[in-house]
């Protein structure tokens, strides 16, 4: 690790890992991870503690027991592996990595081994931690055959990934050309306001699939958990403010995607009005699933305010970029903080006049937004 | 023509480019200077892209900070390296440019024909080279009506071939439409073929006329 290129490798492609995939890691710790870590029992009166232990590990001690438990979650470790692989191949066909292929590979190849192997773990290390607890809780409850394998096909799928990083970067012509696909999308108009779905659908699918799928999901849960309260507007608004949330990383990356690709878009003669006019088009068609299903779920009147405080919200958020700057740290937390207090005014009511004013906030942001550097 | 007024630009309070008043006559003007200088901001500045304290106006009546859209329909400005959404064609960025520019029918097909671009257009900006890039972002630079067209490095990766037709487009635009022009580059102009080309010298956080 102490190596200047591998802390070069590391910087580059974990960070980026990383910073790509928060949206997707957030998601997995809390979808799968958390529950996975240590799962509540709801009735725990007719149990011992140590019978409630046991039952809140049931699923990190099935991966080591079960069959089906031991598969699936070799499966999951495999399945994050190719999407590490998936990443480092997309990313050395970028420019800035470019210099990779003349120079990293000048190293001898244990060397280049060695680098490779750090990068894949550090990208990793939420595999690690899984892996480490299960062999633990495996060990702690008398398996041994499986917890003794986890990091045996750790290192084995580590060591995989580095020679094949290391072909990737000393074979640059290994990968066969690929067709460019997707050529229906040609003839579609590309307006500036799309050119971000456009991102989406080339590369961004996986964390808007992530994205839609956990928004869904907090619609169905919210609608299910209240089931008689579907016209009680407070409801939809929390609703509203769920999904806005969850396009947080989404929304980060539409800004970093401006900042990168639509730079020469500043010199185009648009107002402020028309920015603002793109930028609703723009989010009311990436919302537009959620809009679907709140318009079905819930009645006109109702559904049409939940709509404009999901969108005004997502607008905000946008917005706060303007002052931010890309910083994700800072920003989820001002977009967590926000959350929470529109929150408690939406329970007291405030629902429509916290869609008008997240509309009004935004359009203020946006007025006195300059192109700072 | 374009006149700045109590300009100032730095980064982190580091001062970049400092100008009470400085006036820029109609014409094409070769800005030259170190790398650092502070050409690529200033050009930046000058086309709406980066923020600045101050004002600049262009023709004596239209400012960026009180007309910025009509400001930048007269501005046009190509990048020293030009990035734009790999996905989109050639054509689909002029096609978007020339939306934006308000620029008249057809006007890209003697610009494109003469850098023999028709073959490439089609394609995908991600299978360009870096040159075929550069020829790009000079075309887009033409488009619509444009008062000032700024150039930021527009010699770097051109094919000795192409320069002699970059001139030309700039010589004929300067004496058809009077379009003033701003170049910038770290080396002295050398070319012959445009006509009274003036040079500014930006150095020591200021910009200088040299006669």
């Amino acid at each position: 690790m102490s190596s200047a290129h591998t802390r070069v490798l590391v910087k580059l492609l974990a960070k980026g890992f990383y910073r790509e995939h928060t949206g997707l890691l957030l998601s997995l710790l809390i979808l799968i991870f958390s529950n996975f870590f240590y799962t509540n029992v709801l009735n725990q009166t007719h149990l011992t503690p140590e019978q409630i232990i046991e039952t809140a590990l049931k699923l990190v001690i099935s991966t080591v027991s079960e069959p089906l438990g031991v598969v699936i979650f070799a499966g999951i470790l495999l399945i994050y592996s190719v999407k590490t692989w998936q990443y480092v191949g997309a990313r050395l066909k970028e420019p800035d990595t470019a210099f990779l292929f003349y120079s990293i590979n000048a190293l001898s190849r244990p060397r280049q081994l060695r680098a490779w192997a750090v990068v894949q773990f550090v990208m990793c290390l939420p595999l690690v931690v899984l892996g480490a607890y299960a062999m633990l809780v495996g060990v702690a409850y008398g398996y041994w055959l499986v917890p003794l394998l986890i990091p045996v096909y750790l290192l084995a799928l580590i060591g995989y990934s580095a020679r094949y990083y290391v072909d990737l970067t000393n074979n640059p012509a290994i990968e066969a050309a690929r067709s460019v696909g997707l050529t229906w999308l040609r003839a579609w108009p590309k307006p500036l306001f799309s050119l971000f779905l456009f991102e989406v659908v080339f590369r961004k699918r996986v964390p808007y699939a992530v994205t839609k799928a956990a928004s869904l999901v907090s619609m169905a849960l919210v609608f299910g958990v209240f089931p008689d309260s579907r016209s009680d507007l407070r409801l939809l608004g929390m609703i509203g403010l769920c999904v806005a949330l969850i396009q947080a990383v989404l929304v980060y990356q539409t800004s970093e995607f401006e900042l990168t690709y639509l730079r020469f878009a500043r010199n185009f003669p648009y107002g402020k009005a028309q920015q603002y006019g793109q930028q609703i088009a723009l989010y009311s068609l990436l919302l537009l699933p959620e809009i679907l299903v709140l318009f079905f779920a819930a009645t006109l009147p109702k559904a049409l305010v939940g709509f404009l405080l999901m969108l005004g919200v997502t607008l905000l958020f946008r917005a706060v970029l303007y002052q931010l700057g890309q910083h994700m740290k800072l920003y989820l937390r001002v977009a967590f903080g926000l959350f929470i207090g529109f929150l408690l005014l939406n329970l007291f009511g405030f629902t429509a006049w916290l869609a008008i004013g997240s509309f009004l906030s935004t359009w203020v942001l946006l007025y006195r937004h300059t192109y700072a550097e | 023509m374009l006149t700045l007024h109590n300009y100032h630009k730095s980064y982190n309070g580091h001062p970049i480019l400092d100008l009470p008043a400085f006036t820029i006559d109609a014409g094409i003007h070769w800005l030259r200077g170190h790398n650092g200088s502070g050409k690529s901001t200033f050009l930046k500045t000058v086309a709406g892209m980066l923020s600045f304290e101050g004002d600049i106006s262009l023709r004596d009546n239209l400012t960026i900070k009180k007309h910025p859209s009509a400001y930048r329909s007269a501005v046009n400005f190509a990048e020293a390296e030009p990035v734009f959404p790999d996905f989109l064609t050639g054509t689909e960025l002029i096609r978007l440019f020339k939306s934006a520019k308000n620029a008249p029918v057809r006007q890209e097909e003697k610009y494109v024909e003469s850098m023999s671009m028709t073959a490439y257009l089609p394609d995908r900006i991600s299978t360009y080279s870096s040159g075929m890039l550069k020829k790009l972002s000079l075309v887009l630079a033409f488009l619509g009506q444009p008062t000032c067209i700024l150039l930021d490095e527009p010699l770097t990766t051109l094919d000795a071939d192409s320069l002699p037709i970059l001139y030309a487009w700039i010589a004929d635009q300067h004496q058809q439409a009077g379009t003033t022009f701003l170049l910038s580059s770290h080396q002295a102009f050398e070319g012959d073929i445009l006509p009274n080309v003036r040079e500014i010298l930006v150095a020591q956080a200021t910009l200088q006329h040299i006669v």
